[in-house]
């Protein structure tokens, strides 16, 4: 940066507001890192203000005594969470972690930028880490900071610009949003190396996978610096309005008058709520010249700053198919009134071995589909995908020696088998949606029948190809479920006769078809159903998803009637 | 994949040992209706309440319609139709127990009223009782239903 004077009038003017030094260098968009954490550097600077202001060493002086003074305030008071502002408590969820009151404030960073290099700080951050055992090769870097200091920015630069009194393009250019440099930037520039020192790992912005944020708030303060700006904020929008609605006036719409009544309504609204601190209040702000702004002034809060520390590893996913040999087992954990129904679940016995390799913070189960409760899923098996959120020990090379020690975990087990595991990602939610809507199915079932079955309907009903069926929502899930008919297709039927009354049905049908509606006809809310075919009463009492089809084709109902020698009789 | 299969095979037929079919038995093992309903009568009419707590409602088999020799000429709905929106079931019209919902005139004449039975809201009346009049009679506990009907929310 250039020197000159009315550069050197106006470091001098924020300093002596309380500015901090970090602050003041951003805000004259300083790009040297160096100036940023090291005191050498800006001292210097300070001595070059120093002198074109006609006072060389007296910024020195103060700065030094200052700092000093700080420097022995951190050191002597014992840095501990401390309990929020009563009014403030049910914001925060998650861990407090520090609070910058003990020392003096920077005016607009509160803070923020005054204490990240000091050493307990950053001994309780690293802490911190170490104690939610992670394992990572590197890390990015996040921060998010309170948007109530963008306020205080541009309110302390007017102020002090009034102040001087000067006209100069530098004071034009400072004012301009977005000039100065983020807070967010210069927090990144002193913690990365520092970080990076003591947790031994390099910082890599595009490393996705390990991510460390610290989380800055204030929301007390932020909402207390927007409200001052409701009123004016909101006049100027009735006039951009006003001005719009003008133009159209002339053309005498009598639409327009409503739209004008609804406008004038919205406003009476408006005015009872709060003024929120938002981004797109925020720019609605930063548009106010310069008169506009000197009528309003920066607040003084002391609602202390939190910092939140969140860490988070890349997520995990692996793919396959289950199959599902017994029955009464739901497929994700079921809980009514708290109460856990079935003991066992799909989604834990499949998921357990990779939950202890991984350690995830939390699961989630996915699959293409889901079947009764009472029904067994055999065959090839449905797809599924667990993914595992957050998971501490991802940094194992996923291998597939890994999967194979999954698979051979859950297949051990009687009751769910699992299909040769593979690691995928996101893409497979669409492949899992797909399956749901698309593929055809084969059941087998077995059904009695409550009179003598006539052996040529059983014929006739073997002929049967894409026969449309109407389902209205069943009964059992009607209370759940929309009310609505759902057209089905039942590709082809393939009936054997157990003895007088009782049949073996195979059904091959398209996704979603409801089975046990087909066959018992919900009181006749399906139409045609197995009933009308065989002119009989028919009722279900077991069945079995056999096989899921891609597709419907010659070769998948060729192979579908042949199901019944793939799989034996099961009497 | 095969050795898995008949693994399945053995664990198919073992599991089948709690749902054993008795093979040979000649009565009918139980209705649709048998499960999953819990069934209360008044004189006249039913109420079948499933477990997921929709209630099932029509006449029963001591009904003179049921008992009379008489074919059924014509099935009235008197009450206007409300079609019911979403997995709420939004709109539906609301019903007490003693409000009629069907008029049914016999072939010799006598006409009968047919009231819901509970109170709640119509999630669905039997629409096919207009194709199918005769069902009301043959099979009132079944096909031959009324409405269906979703409680008030306490």
């Amino acid at each position: 940066m250039q020197l000159n004077e009315p550069k050197a009038i106006l470091f001098n003017k924020l300093y002596e507001k309380d500015v901090c030094i970090r602050c003041i260098l951003r805000l004259f968009k300083i790009t040297e890192n160096n100036l940023y954490r090291e005191t050498q550097g800006f001292i210097q600077l300070l001595v070059d203000i120093g002198k074109l202001i006609g006072n060389e060493n007296k910024l020195v002086e103060e700065y030094d005594f200052l700092y000093y003074k700080r420097k022995s305030e951190i050191i002597d008071y014992d840095i501990l969470p401390q309990t929020c502002h009563s009014t403030l408590k049910d914001q925060f969820i998650k861990n407090p972690f520090h609070t910058f009151d003990k020392i003096n404030k920077c005016l607009i960073c509160h803070g923020i930028l005054q204490c990240l290099d000091d050493q307990k700080f950053l001994a309780i951050l690293v802490n911190e880490i170490y104690q939610r055992q992670y394992q990572y090769e590197a890390f990015k870097f996040q921060v998010k900071t309170p948007i109530g200091c963008q306020i205080r920015q541009i309110m302390i630069l007017n102020q002090c610009i009034t102040e001087i009194g000067l006209n100069d393009p530098f004071y034009e250019q400072i004012i301009t949003p977005n000039f100065a440099i983020d807070i967010k930037n210069c927090v990144k520039w002193i913690m990365c190396s520092l970080l990076s020192e003591q947790l031994k790992v390099p910082c890599d912005i595009n490393d996705d996978r390990f991510q460390i944020c610290l989380n800055f708030e204030n929301i007390g303060d932020d909402v207390k610096q927007f409200e001052q700006f409701k009123q004016i904020i909101q006049d100027i929008d009735d006039k951009m309005w006003e001005e719009k609605i003008a133009k159209k006036l002339k053309m005498n719409d009598p639409q327009l008058k409503e739209e004008i009544n609804n406008k004038l309504l919205q406003k009476k609204n408006l005015q009872s709520q709060p003024f929120l601190p938002t981004q797109n209040n925020l720019e609605k702000i930063s548009k106010l010249n310069q008169t506009q702004l000197s009528q309003f002034k920066i607040i003084n809060v002391n609602y202390p700053v939190k910092l939140e520390v969140t860490t988070s590893y890349q997520n995990i996913f692996i793919k396959g198919n289950y199959i599902k040999l017994g029955r009464y087992i739901s497929q994700t954990p079921w809980f009514i009134n708290g109460n856990r129904i079935y003991a066992d679940s799909i989604e834990d016995l499949v998921s357990a071995e990779a939950c202890k390799i991984f350690k995830p913070s939390s699961l989630k189960f996915h699959s293409g589909g889901r079947e009764d409760i009472d029904v067994r899923m055999l065959g090839n098996g449905r797809p599924f995908a667990i993914e595992l959120v957050d998971p501490h020990c991802g940094l194992q090379i996923q291998t597939q020696e890994i999967l194979n020690q999954i698979e051979s975990n859950i297949n051990s087990q009687k009751v769910v088998k699992v299909t040769p595991l593979q690691y995928t990602d996101t893409n497979i939610f669409e492949e899992l949606k797909n399956s749901e809507i698309n593929k055809v199915k084969a059941y087998c079932c077995i059904v009695e029948c409550k009179n003598i079955v006539n052996g040529d309907l059983i014929q006739q009903a073997n002929q049967i190809k894409d026969l449309i069926i109407k389902q209205k929502t069943p009964i059992r899930v009607l209370h759940r479920r929309t009310q609505m008919v759902r057209d089905k297709i039942i590709h082809s039927l393939l009936i054997k006769q157990i003895n007088e009354k009782w049949l073996l049905v195979y059904v091959l049908s398209s996704a979603g078809t409801y089975i046990k509606e087909f066959i018992h006809s919900d009181l006749d809310r399906t139409v045609p159903n197995l009933c009308t075919l065989l002119q009989n009463e028919c009722d279900i009492y077991q069945l079995d998803v056999m096989k899921l089809y891609e597709k419907i084709d010659e070769d998948v109902i060729i192979n579908f009637k042949n199901l019944d020698t793939e799989y034996g009789s099961k009497i | 994949m095969q050795q898995i299969e008949e693994q399945q095979q053995q664990q198919g037929q073992d599991q089948d040992d709690d749902l054993m079919i008795p093979l040979n038995v000649q009565a009918r093992l139980g209705e649709f209706t048998d499960r999953y309903f819990v069934k209360s009568y008044s004189e006249h009419q039913y109420v079948f309440q499933h477990s997921n707590r929709l209630y099932l409602c029509g006449l029963n088999k001591n009904h003179p319609i049921v008992k009379s020799d008489s074919d059924i000429k014509e099935i009235e709905f008197t009450q206007k139709e409300q079609l019911v929106k979403g997995k709420k079931k939004k709109g539906g019209l609301k019903v007490k127990s003693n409000t009629v919902m069907l008029k049914v005139h016999l072939e010799n004449g006598e006409v009968y009223e047919v009231l819901a039975g509970q109170d709640g809201y119509i999630i669905e009346m039997n629409e096919n009782l207009q194709k199918n009049k005769q069902y009301l009679k043959q099979y009132p506990e079944t096909k031959g239903f009324v409405c269906i009907i979703q409680g008030c929310r306490k």
